[in-house]
């Protein structure tokens, strides 16, 4: 009797502890997952996300660019790219080693690019080029070389310099591609909201509008992925805080205050969180708005589960749903009269090291990538649009999602660099997260997350005047 | 024979040499970086004396990442220390199967914690998670399990007490091995109880191998950080990291380099003074009959 009770209990133990291991060992999101790819994004690589391990190599630290350039040909490149942009990404380069007979070490960290870079950095052992990921000027100026003489400089957007050109006019990526940042939306889920025009959406208001009409008819007005790190909230305050403070013909002309350090963080953030926890009392966005991460709050709208999502890119939701009929809006205006605004950064951008031993094939490939075929080829592994003048990347999707939303907007449009970059002093980035993060957690009092904005403004903005 | 042993000394050499390179040096670069303000990849550092250390005394996010962080360690120690013991008696009679059990027992501990977070998630995820599914059975709604921090940090101490029980089991059941069979067939000659077998002679006799698992356990727990990014990334907002997580986020998002090392020094001496206490604490516990 004993015996039998005790093989009972073997058998139950063995059951829960072999279940607990292989029900967690599914896939329970109810569809196929797509090839991971790499998250494209001119604000900052997410540091933390929790997204995927998108299968990319940890990069071989410190060991790459020296010891291999001081032999012929040979050169490394550090790259954001994983899973099918990877492989099509080599695809290029292999083209460009056969062209060339130099031999090309990728570097894929993926999903710890930054953090790898970082460490790079700190070392004084970076790769012979590498991509820069909207960082060019303030983060990795120091270590790249500028590209004003290459003959390709010319060529490239211009309305990119005041984002990546230093005080002496100093350019420091060979840029091929302009990441832009708006609002995006799902096409058939609007259409099932009752809104068959999604260019007709101008002001926040009409978001609003759309927003109601998309909850009732039992759709997630606005899927956020709160889950994938306090990055995701950074996108969204860099999206909503322009169109209020620093837009032409914006609600409040704050440009100036922001940039001297006598910006009111109690009136002006306490709006902007007011209006947003507003939105969260009106059960706008997902309820699980801090725990879904990026990839989730993706596809929920890809599936057409939800109508708007605050961040981009798309990447995630058009590989899961290519047919899914999504597209980009500016982000909107305060007031009715203004104009709204995309946000431009750095997309797809490669530099070369300062100290790199072999800097002729460093700039022969960053030329081979700046010519027309590859940037179309580039552009097309994102969301992106070309940044080379006389590209008219036709197949990128992201390129096709912009150009339609410019053609419909026509002249009802401003374009800025992204917020954080050209406003506030450099190292906000988390704390914005941080900050906007706390009022989805308690949107009844907003008080302690313009705090912690405010807080962390006046330290950086101390900080970047060297007191 | 002093040549002997100088040859033995030798042996140590490239041991010493590997805990220099990998363990001492990094611990006294950090120490030295807590005491500057760095960005992590400038080539400038501004020294800011024990500004770093300040800061963090008075940061509320440091303030709730100590708290979680003794929670994690306390709580997943507790599990470990109790279902370890028990999976350890129950293993420790011969029955078919019972190497299968404890197989099967021991296996998450050679999986990674960032996977084990990772498959956690699927059963607490807000859509489609397996116990969002079975209260969807039943008729209620679903809840979105790692939103609340209170929550999530019960969770996270679930998962990781869960995650290591197999090593303490391992451990314990090298315990019992020692505890001679005289001691429990005398107590049951005597009409010792099984709780009075179990209270007064195997777990006094199991003191070493407590002493052991509690240690590595709390050390294990007070470093506690795969686990916390793979299941809910620290947040939300900051609100489910430990120390180690929030170095980390420090170190690689804030860009604070200087005051990450000023947070991992503090927890480097705040895990040895813990450990000390256990060491001490557990030293005069050895039994012998």
């Amino acid at each position: 009797m004993k015996k039998n009770m005790r093989k009972m209990w073997a058998v139950l133990l063995t059951v829960v502890m072999l279940g607990s291991i292989l029900v967690g060992c599914g896939n329970n999101s109810g569809e196929e997952a797509p090839e991971n790819v790499q998250q494209e994004n001119p604000e900052a690589a997410d540091n933390g996300t929790k997204e995927e391990d998108a299968g990319g190599e940890v990069a071989e630290s410190g060991e790459a660019s020296k010891t291999d350039t001081e032999t012929s040909g040979n050169i490394s490149m550090a790259v954001t790219y994983a899973d099918s942009n990877l492989d099509e990404f080599k695809n290029i380069i292999s083209e460009f080693e056969k062209e060339s007979g130099v031999t090309v070490e990728l570097i894929t960290p993926a999903s710890e690019y930054e953090s790898v870079l970082k460490t790079m950095m700190a070392s004084n052992t970076l790769p012979d080029i590498f991509m820069t990921h909207g960082w060019s000027l303030r983060r990795y100026s120091e270590y790249l070389q500028p590209v004003n003489s290459q003959p390709w400089f010319g060529s490239m957007d211009k309305a990119l310099e005041p984002i990546m050109a230093d005080e002496d006019g100093n350019v420091y990526a060979l840029c091929v591609s302009t990441s832009v940042s708006g609002v995006y939306f799902n096409g058939d889920a609007l259409k099932k909201a009752g809104i068959e025009e999604p260019y007709s959406i101008v002001t926040w208001k009409d978001f609003e509008d759309a927003c109601e009409k998309a909850k009732a008819v039992g759709l997630v007005p606005i899927a956020v992925g709160g889950g994938s790190g306090s990055g995701q909230f950074s996108s969204i305050f860099g999206g909503i805080a322009p169109t209020l403070w620093t837009d032409a013909g914006a609600k409040y002309d704050l440009a100036d205050v922001l940039l001297n350090g006598s910006f009111d963080s109690d009136t002006y953030v306490t709006e902007m969180y007011e209006m947003i926890a507003g939105w969260l009392e009106k059960g706008y966005f997902n309820e699980d708005c801090l725990t879904l991460d990026f990839d989730g709050a993706s596809r929920m709208l890809g599936s057409g589960d939800a109508a708007f999502m605050l961040r981009g890119p798309l990447t995630i939701a058009h590989e899961a749903f290519p047919d899914a009929d999504c597209g980009i809006l500016p982000e909107l205006a305060s007031i009715d009269g203004a104009k709204p605004s995309f946000r431009l950064g750095e997309g797809n951008a490669y530099g070369v090291w300062k100290d790199t031993a072999n800097a002729d094939a460093c700039w022969a490939l960053l030329e081979y990538l700046a010519r027309p075929e590859n940037v179309e080829r580039i552009c097309a592994l994102g969301t992106d649009y070309p940044a080379i003048e006389g590209v008219e990347a036709v197949d990128a999707f992201g390129y096709g999602i912009y150009a339609k939303a410019v053609e419909a907007y026509g002249d009802n449009l401003q374009y800025d660099n992204l917020f954080d970059r050209k406003y506030l002093p450099s190292g906000m980035w988390s704390i914005l997260g941080d900050s906007l993060s706390m009022v989805f957690e308690s949107p009844d009092d907003v008080k302690p997350a313009v705090e912690v904005f405010k807080e962390g403004y006046i330290e950086k903005y101390e900080e970047s005047k060297g007191n | 024979m002093k040549k002997r042993k100088n040859l033995q000394n030798l042996m140590y050499l490239p041991a010493l040499g590997l805990m220099i390179v990998f363990i001492v040096y990094p611990l006294f670069r950090g120490f030295l970086y807590s005491f500057y303000k760095w960005n992590g990849y400038s080539q400038n550092m501004v020294f800011v004396g024990f500004k770093n250390y300040l800061d963090m005394m008075g940061n509320q996010f440091f303030g709730i990442a100590f708290w979680n962080t003794v929670l994690y360690a306390v709580l997943g120690t507790l599990l470990q220390e109790v279902l370890g013991i028990a999976f350890a008696i129950f293993l420790n009679s011969r029955f078919t199967g019972r190497i299968a059990v404890r197989t099967v027992i021991y296996l998450p501990v050679i999986i990674s914690a960032l996977l084990i977070g990772y498959m956690m998630t699927f059963l607490f995820q807000y859509h489609y998670g397996v116990f969002n599914e079975i209260l969807q059975w039943f008729g209620m709604k679903p809840i979105d399990w790692l939103r609340d921090p209170g929550r999530g940090r019960i969770i996270i101490s679930l998962v990781t007490g869960w995650h290591y029980t197999g090593s303490s089991m391992i451990i314990f059941m090298a315990g019992l091995q020692n505890i001679p069979d005289m001691y429990i067939e005398a107590a049951k000659l005597d009409g010792a109880t099984k709780w009075q077998l179990f209270s007064r002679i195997t777990l006094p006799l199991l003191q070493p191998a407590v002493a052991s698992t509690v240690l590595l356990n709390m050390v294990g727990g007070l470093k506690i950080y795969d686990s916390i990014v793979s299941l809910t990334n620290g947040g939300p907002v900051q609100k489910t990291n430990s120390l180690s997580t929030l170095i980390s986020y420090t170190y690689f998002t804030s860009e604070k380099a200087g005051y990450a090392s000023a947070i991992g020094m503090f927890q480097f001496v705040f895990i040895f003074i813990i450990s000390f206490f256990i060491n001490r604490y557990f030293a005069g516990k050895e039994v012998e009959y």
